[in-house]
């Protein structure tokens, strides 16, 4: 649909595929296994000794810790590893590393997510109906660590498998050809409106999250108020899901259908409007609005088509919108004729 | 969508405006329930009086294509989408009749008396 030259110039871009994929197994997942032992330690808590025992020399417990410290540690410890690695993995994405890179990285990721969910929860099994957590028996925490180590492997070869093997090669956005001006009459007015909203696995994707994060406090007992942070951060992020993008001879408007945030790029300043095709991941990193993607800044929430706006001085700015060609080429003819 | 008017042309604004919107409706690019710019924004965007607008906006109406609703604005109707899905009967049938020699006053009479 977008005129593009034929021979890719820059040599094509590569785009990662499955790109909701690679999120899953690299935050996905280990945030899930963390949630799953702190859920399930929490519904053991009656029949366990207070304080639990935390760390072993030999046979015998060493370390102890009060049921929240644990379950604090089991947070930290999963959710800070698994941010770690995955914001690595997204580094990586970013710097264009091969897939085989990331794939490994997922398997690590998996692999130390499912160790230390299991392992921790093993160690709370084998002291459930104890008075005294002293009396732990390390021998058995052995066998715990066992499967842990068998899950541990069986996650990790899941987490290497489970992403594609290859990018995907996709056309280079930034080479697109500039748009045609479109002909206007000397006193002829002209006014271009579009939507832009939020790729729909994108939203499903947040909605779920934040489902999560609104429903797990309810799950596991903890006091209700901690749902109101999901709500929260559901209201905050409402503005950001749908905007209307304007083009008449004033320039262009970029606004939230709430009406704020909104931007406005006179026309005067405009030196060039273009089609592009945008991919978010490779080339912005994710959704929303976005640093990066070659120089450029934005409002990025789907693939596709982009409408890229050129000032003298500015960094370039790009808004996903359907229709960009028609939008670009009006404000190339408002600037051929007015300029 | 994209709305042009022309204040050199014999056709007056409103008309014009309103072909501007019935095209965008038959071309697919508004879907039903969609909302349309509000008078005020668009008679700013296209140096038009508000009451321009309105008149453009009332005729559209009329025809069934958009409902009026204070403080929601213009909204797509789901029929005026549909219709929108016979252009290529309609653009066949004129096709049609121009290679018979029919002209546009006949043919509309023949819809008309087909609708009797």
């Amino acid at each position: 649909m977008n005129p593009r030259p034929t021979a890719p110039s820059t040599g094509g871009r590569a785009s990662l595929r499955r790109p909701v994929l690679v999120l899953v197994v690299l935050f996905g997942i280990p945030l899930a296994l963390a949630a799953a032992a702190i859920a399930v330690v929490l519904a053991w808590a009656p029949e366990l000794p207070d304080p639990l025992a935390i760390h072993w020399v030999g046979d015998r417990p060493d370390g102890f810790s009060s049921l929240g410290g644990f379950i604090a540690l089991i947070a930290a410890t999963l959710a800070g590893m698994a941010l770690l690695l995955g914001l690595i993995g997204i580094a990586a994405i970013r710097a264009g590393q091969p897939m085989r890179a990331l794939r490994m990285l997922a398997a690590l990721q998996l692999a130390a997510a499912g160790l230390l969910a299991v392992g921790m929860t093993a160690s709370a099994a084998i002291q459930r109906g104890l008075s005294d957590a002293a009396d732990a028996d390390g021998a058995a925490l052995g066998r715990g660590m066992l499967v842990a180590v068998v899950c541990a492997i069986a996650l990790g070869a899941l987490g290497a498998l489970a992403l594609p093997r290859q990018h995907q090669t996709a056309p280079d956005g930034g080479s697109a050809e500039p748009a045609p001006a479109l002909e206007l009459g000397a006193e002829e007015r002209a006014v271009w409106t579009g939507r832009a909203a939020m790729e729909t696995r994108v939203l499903a994707a947040l909605l779920l999250t934040l489902g999560a994060v609104a429903l797990l406090p309810i799950l596991v007992g903890v006091e209700g108020w901690a749902s109101l942070i999901g709500v929260g951060v559901a209201l905050l992020i409402l503005p950001f899901l749908f905007w209307r993008v304007r083009v008449d001879r004033r320039g262009l408007t970029t606004r939230s259908a709430l009406g704020w945030p909104r931007w406005s790029m006179a026309a005067g300043d405009i030196v060039e409007a273009r089609a592009v095709a945008v991919n978010p991941l490779a080339e912005f990193g994710g959704w929303g609005i976005r640093f990066g993607g070659g120089g450029r800044w934005g409002l990025v929430l789907r693939r596709g088509s982009a409408l890229e706006i050129h000032r003298t001085g500015k960094v370039p700015f790009v808004v996903t919108v359907d229709g960009a060609e028609e939008a670009a080429a009006l404000l190339n003819g408002y600037r051929r004729r007015d300029a | 969508m994209l709305i042009r008017v022309d204040p050199s042309l014999a056709q007056p604004l409103f008309e014009q405006l309103a072909a501007a919107v019935r095209r965008a409706v038959v071309r697919g690019e508004v879907v039903a329930g969609q909302r349309l710019p509000s008078a005020r924004e668009l008679a700013e965007s296209l140096e038009l009086n508000v009451h321009t607008v309105l008149h453009a906006y009332q005729q559209l109406r009329d025809e069934g294509l958009i409902e009026l609703r204070r403080g929601r604005g213009a909204i797509v109707r789901a029929e005026a989408v549909d219709a929108g899905a016979l252009h290529e009967s309609v653009a066949a049938l004129v096709a049609e009749a121009r290679r018979r020699g029919v002209p546009a006053g006949m043919l509309t009479a023949l819809i008309e008396e087909e609708y009797r």
